[in-house]
């Protein structure tokens, strides 16, 4: 459940920076459907599975301190590079073009990418028939 | 964004929080209100405020009865259970009410607003700049209204979850389930006004609402499409956990869902969340769904001056709202059996009218709210865990 929480907040984050740029469609979809959809199935499985998570009686898990370290040394390498080089290359909020408005974006995406779009639906569907591929193989090894 | 900007941005927000926060005591004394009038009680009116030196008391209904819930909820004591996920039990109230605060970012609550004319001695500063009275006025706008209230779905789950209680997990089961299924009808519904007014903008969707359709009929949402309006009306009350649909939380199997083991404020700010859940839902689509009392060109030539009270915002939004919250526990009183026939046959002994007396006396103790249900909960939980 811990790593579910890291995850929404991982995505939440990747909203903001997306806002920021000034792309507000795409952090708005980010939210609605990776926190909004994804990840609350995510939490809803995670409920069902087991209430007995190790987190209930150890507050801290042993990779606390790997994490502590590994996360100082990000941040450090992080801080040094953005020392080394000077100015964001983006300035916030500069990328708010019109083109990235709700109209002009949707316009632009079945315009241009709408070969990707039906691509993905393809995509799904492979998903959907893998999926009840491995029930029904599932099921045979058990009967 | 210049300093002017941040001025007017701050105050916005400060606006926005002190209604909202300041209507969650309201709210809770009409819910109560509606509760006791279900069940042919008289409901919240004890509470009272003693003007100082004087015996006059203030008691207005029992109107300061939210003042009195708010104020023991922030100084009760906060009972936790044994073994709980320490992380997730912290984080489960924030992830319920800040998305919903935050879904007011988008909500438009005004006309534009031209502080220079507004504070003459300001005008310099100001330079005749004027700001929609909407905190973010963002293209995408009803997405953001959904995007953000799906997250508090996580808070409620989180809750059930690491409260290490059958009964809150229980609850947030079936918050989690009720709360994905309405949002896709409240999403649907909703859809219909996007493709009428063309635009998901709620500023633009308020302001296509302020001519009139066929030539006489207002052009609210409600009229183009009024089979949506009630849908997401019932959506609405179901998402909100409100009578009807109250299952994540029913009081008689699960003595309160998913906060069960929660107490003091952090069970307040669930209900404060669920009220303003709520309200943030009726709020962005009555914009869009619903209907607005006057053009919004009205108001953008009307000439306030400091002096003057401010008629049109703050009133009309709490009138909105009260007003929209009240079918919410009234309309399943419909179908409940007359309390005092059922009384009455219950006791065929005692007279009626006896029952009826005691009635506003069992009002005063007994307190319609969960909190009562709550604490003995957390209490009876703990015995049962140790």
């Amino acid at each position: 459940m811990r790593v579910a929480l890291a995850l929404i907040s991982c995505m939440l984050s990747l909203a903001g920076i997306y806002a920021m740029l000034g792309v507000h469609v795409v952090a708005v979809f980010q939210v609605l459907i990776y926190v909004g959809a994804v990840m609350v199935f995510m939490v809803y499985v995670i409920m069902l599975l087991d209430v007995r998570d190790p987190s209930f009686v150890r507050r801290y898990s042993r990779l606390l301190l790997p994490g502590i370290v590994l996360g100082a040394l990000l941040a450090g390498a992080l801080g040094i590079s953005a020392i080394r080089l000077g100015a964001p290359v983006i300035q916030p909020g500069a990328g708010a073009a019109p083109s990235y408005l709700v109209q002009p974006f949707s316009v632009e995406f079945l315009r241009e990418y709408w070969l990707h779009f039906e691509l993905t639906s393809v995509l799904l569907v492979a998903a959907v028939v893998a999926a009840i591929a491995i029930i029904r193989s599932g099921r045979r090894s058990d009967g | 964004m210049n300093a002017q900007d941040l001025a007017i941005s701050l105050v916005y927000i400060a606006y926005a929080l002190a209604v909202l926060l300041t209507f969650g005591a309201i709210l809770t004394w009409v819910e109560r209100k509606q509760a006791a009038i279900m069940s042919d009680r008289i409901g919240a009116n004890r509470a009272y405020v003693r003007i100082p030196f004087t015996q006059v008391k203030l008691i207005w209904l029992g109107l300061f009865h939210g003042m009195a819930d708010g104020l023991k909820l922030l100084l009760k004591e906060d009972f936790k259970p044994l073994a709980y996920d320490k992380l997730a039990y912290a984080l489960g109230p924030w992830l319920a009410i800040v998305p919903v605060l935050l879904v007011f970012a988008v909500v438009p609550f005004g006309g534009t607003l031209d502080p220079g004319r507004l504070f003459p001695s300001l005008a310099g500063w100001f330079g005749g700049r004027t700001y929609p009275m909407q905190i973010a006025p963002i293209d995408a706008g009803i997405l953001i209204v959904f995007a953000f209230s799906g997250i508090t779905i996580i808070g409620a789950m989180l809750a059930g979850w690491s409260s290490a209680n059958k009964f809150s997990l229980l609850g947030a089961l079936r918050a989690g389930s009720q709360l994905i299924s309405y949002e896709l009808v409240m999403g649907l519904t909703v859809l219909g006004i996007v493709l009428i007014f063309g635009t998901v903008n709620l500023g633009t969707i308020v302001e296509q609402q302020s001519g009139t359709a066929l030539g006489f009929l207002p052009a609210w949402g409600i009229v183009y499409q009024p089979f949506a309006a009630v849908l997401f009306l019932i959506a609405g009350i179901a998402e909100n956990k409100r009578i009807p649909f109250d299952l994540p939380e029913a009081e008689s199997e699960l003595i309160s869902g998913y906060f069960t083991e929660y107490s003091a404020m952090k069970q307040g700010v669930f209900m404060l969340s669920g009220i303003h859940r709520d309200r943030g839902h009726r709020c962005a689509v009555r914009h869009a769904v619903l209907r607005r009392l006057q053009p919004a060109v009205d108001e953008r030539h009307r000439l306030r001056l400091p002096g003057r009270p401010r008629p049109a915002t703050q009133s009309r939004l709490g009138r909105r709202a009260a007003v929209a919250d009240l079918p919410r526990q009234g309309l399943p009183a419909l179908q409940l059996p007359d309390p005092r026939a059922v009384d009455s046959a219950a006791l065929p002994l005692g007279p009626a009218a006896a029952l009826r007396m005691e009635v506003p006396a069992a009002a005063g103790h007994c307190q319609p709210g969960r909190d009562g249900g709550c604490a003995v909960g957390a209490a009876g939980m703990r015995r049962a865990m140790t």
